[in-house]
């Protein structure tokens, strides 16, 4: 009895300090929800039962539970984060257990329960110097970094295969020892852990077809949308051009009202055409960079001639470069013109067999500086402007040129194709 | 040399164009070439690529084929921006003022008002002109810089930077030259009318030498005059 009382204080006291090196471990700063804590005690009382009738299977999946209960109740951080730390200590908390086995078979005097419960508290208090270490907990920070990027539920299946894994071996040696009662259990939880294996892969799978047939959708969507806008454009070109016609043999008082007609159909488009068949990704970057500037005035045209997906032909890495460079070039397009009368921006995009370019072309009313334009903190703008262009131009995968043709101001991205 | 690109696909627009022409172009000079297109072809981009002869196109935007008159217009401004073009078209305004400025359009004649009597005008300034489209152009290591020597008001010294500033219409431009390197790169309109500034002559509308300036064309003052150099603007005027 004696040496199941004594397993119960080593049972309380590794879930304490693993607890504890929680706190350590993830330096942990905000709420901690004590009373909680008086779950250890209970759930100590329940591995000493399982100690008691010999369910060292079971034991070793509920401890590995109760340690992430605990954690859940009283630090409340986020799943990913606990699921990381939790199998970091568990581990931790497996190495005690078995040292603690080994150290206990070379005192023969005592009980092996007895002696590896007192290693077990031993062990323990070193732990919790161990887990004092700074730079442990860099490095552990550093690895949960790392493992972050990892999708959740990837991360989950991995997590499931390794303990059905672990239970596979055990199962196997409980049929090795012919422990009846073990491997009745293990098998159960092997059986609910497959089943939870599954489910898991169902909802994957699911998750990833609507998925799929969103895109489709918002794709036929587009596809449609695009259509429309093309056949109001065809609509109201035809309807300027019969104007015109009629406008051609009217007298002077018809030809104002027309005139009139024809200005009120053409103030009401912000952006001249093609606007929407801007390939998709970079239609948004124009989108976004045109409307936040929200100025009625500026004149923006649009001819865009690429008809490849662009995300065929460039990596996310060249994509994210072009992305990068048109959005400065846009913003510092947009910069300039404003300051002038006609505020007028072009944006050109063609692509060769090789390559993608897109031109921005925008007018200008400012003196400028041609030997240092495109060199460090050089700007016409507010002082701590003058990076964008300088960070894009010395690029090796997106070549930038830029030039002046009386009052315009051409810049032309040129992007090599290559999915590297 | 002057020549003339016709680029319209309706038949009955291009009888009126070659008429207009007729009327102005082949009745001045009749050495003056005209070619007619319906389309974008092999011939059409030869002639486009040939640089030597200065031409004067005048294109409809909407053809019915794949390059429509705007892209014709783009393949011309790749380079060159000595040739003048004039679009035939019944476009909106907007889509007009964008294209105007970006590729030096000289006009968007509308086809259905008063086309006949717009082209000739149109005709007409172009040969007053004489093609003054000639460029100052220098290249550095980040950027090109071209603008119509027209379009150069005048052109001083800084003293501090010891740089050039080109004075245009909308803009002005720094660059690290001197007035003697920027004079050989222009061409006999541009005078020195001070120690540190070079003018445009052809673009000053009033010389002051007692008070030691000039006004020009746009209205603005510059004092930058010294009698110094009165004998040569003179010759020159």
């Amino acid at each position: 009895m004696i040496d199941h009382i004594f397993y119960y204080f080593a049972s309380c006291s590794i879930l304490s300090t693993l607890t504890y090196g929680f706190k350590l471990i993830t330096d942990h700063k905000t709420k901690i929800y004590k009373l909680y804590a008086l779950c250890i005690p209970f759930f100590a009382i329940i591995m000493t039962f399982e100690n008691y009738y010999h369910l060292d299977t079971l034991n070793t999946i509920t401890s590995f539970c109760f340690y992430f209960i605990l954690y859940f109740l009283i630090y409340r951080r986020n799943r990913k984060e606990t699921t990381y730390y939790g199998i970091v200590l568990w581990s931790f908390g497996l190495i005690i257990d078995i040292l603690a086995m080994i150290c206990s078979k070379f005192i023969p005097y005592l009980s092996l329960l007895m002696i590896r419960s007192i290693y077990t508290i031993f062990l323990d208090i070193i732990l919790i110097f161990i887990l004092r270490n700074k730079k442990l907990h860099r490095w552990f920070k550093s690895l949960y970094k790392k493992i972050s990027r990892v999708k959740f539920p990837y991360f989950r299946l991995i997590l499931l295969i390794t303990i059905l894994c672990s239970l596979g071996y055990a199962l196997y040696f409980s049929v090795v020892e012919k422990n009846i009662v073990n491997s009745n259990i293990s098998l159960y939880v092997l059986l609910i852990s497959v089943l939870i294996l599954i489910i898991i892969y169902i909802n994957c799978e699911y998750n990833n077809y609507s998925l799929k047939e969103t895109n489709d959708h918002l794709i036929k969507s587009n596809e449609f949308y695009i259509t429309i806008v093309d056949d109001y454009h065809i609509l109201k070109h035809n309807i300027i051009h019969q104007l015109n016609g009629i406008k051609s043999v009217s007298n002077k008082k018809s030809i104002q009202l027309i005139e009139d007609l024809i200005k009120s159909y053409n103030e009401n488009n912000k952006c001249s055409h093609k606007m929407q068949k801007l390939p998709i990704g970079i239609s948004r970057i124009v989108y976004e960079k045109i409307y936040d500037c929200n100025e009625p005035n500026l004149k923006l045209g649009v001819d865009n001639i690429i008809e490849t997906n662009v995300f065929d032909h460039l990596s996310p890495r060249r994509y994210n470069l072009l992305c990068e460079a048109l959005g400065v070039l846009l913003d510092n397009a947009l910069q300039a013109t404003l300051k002038t009368k006609d505020k007028i921006i072009m944006i050109d995009m063609r692509e060769t067999e090789n390559s993608y370019r897109i031109k921005i072309i925008n007018t200008f009313s400012e003196l400028l500086d041609i030997d240092k334009l495109g060199t460090m903190k050089y700007t016409t703008k507010k002082s701590g402007h003058g990076i964008g262009l300088f960070s894009i131009i010395g690029r090796k995968k997106v070549k930038v040129k830029t030039s002046i043709i009386n009052d315009l101001f051409i810049n032309e991205i040129i992007i090599n194709k290559k999915l590297d | 040399m002057i020549s003339f690109v016709v680029v319209e696909d309706d038949t009955k627009t291009q009888e009126l164009i070659k008429e207009v022409l007729r009327r102005t172009v082949i009745k001045k000079d009749k050495n003056i070439k005209v070619k007619y297109f319906t389309k974008f072809n092999k011939e059409l981009k030869n002639i486009i690529e040939d640089n030597s002869v200065r031409k004067v196109y005048i294109m409809d935007i909407e053809l019915e084929t794949k390059m429509s008159g705007i892209e014709i217009a783009k393949l011309v401004r790749k380079e060159d921006w000595e040739s003048e073009i004039i679009f035939i078209t019944c476009h909106d305004k907007m889509f007009e003022t964008v294209h105007r400025d970006v590729l030096k359009v000289f006009n968007f004649i509308e086809k259905f008002h008063d086309m006949e009597k717009r082209l000739e005008e149109n005709i007409e300034l172009i040969f007053q002109r004489k093609f003054d489209n000639k460029m100052f152009k220098v290249t550095n290591r980040n950027v090109d810089l071209q603008i119509y020597y027209r379009a150069i008001t005048y052109i001083t010294r800084d003293k501090e930077e010891r740089k050039i500033i080109i004075h245009t219409d909308k803009n002005t431009f720094k660059l690290n030259m001197n007035l003697s390197d920027v004079t050989e790169l222009l061409d006999n309109r541009f005078i020195q009318t001070h120690r540190s500034c070079i003018t445009n002559r052809q673009r000053v509308h009033q010389w002051n030498w007692t008070k030691g300036f000039y006004i020009l064309d746009s209205g603005e003052k510059v004092e930058y005059l010294s009698k110094k150099y009165k004998k040569e603007v003179e010759i020159n005027d």
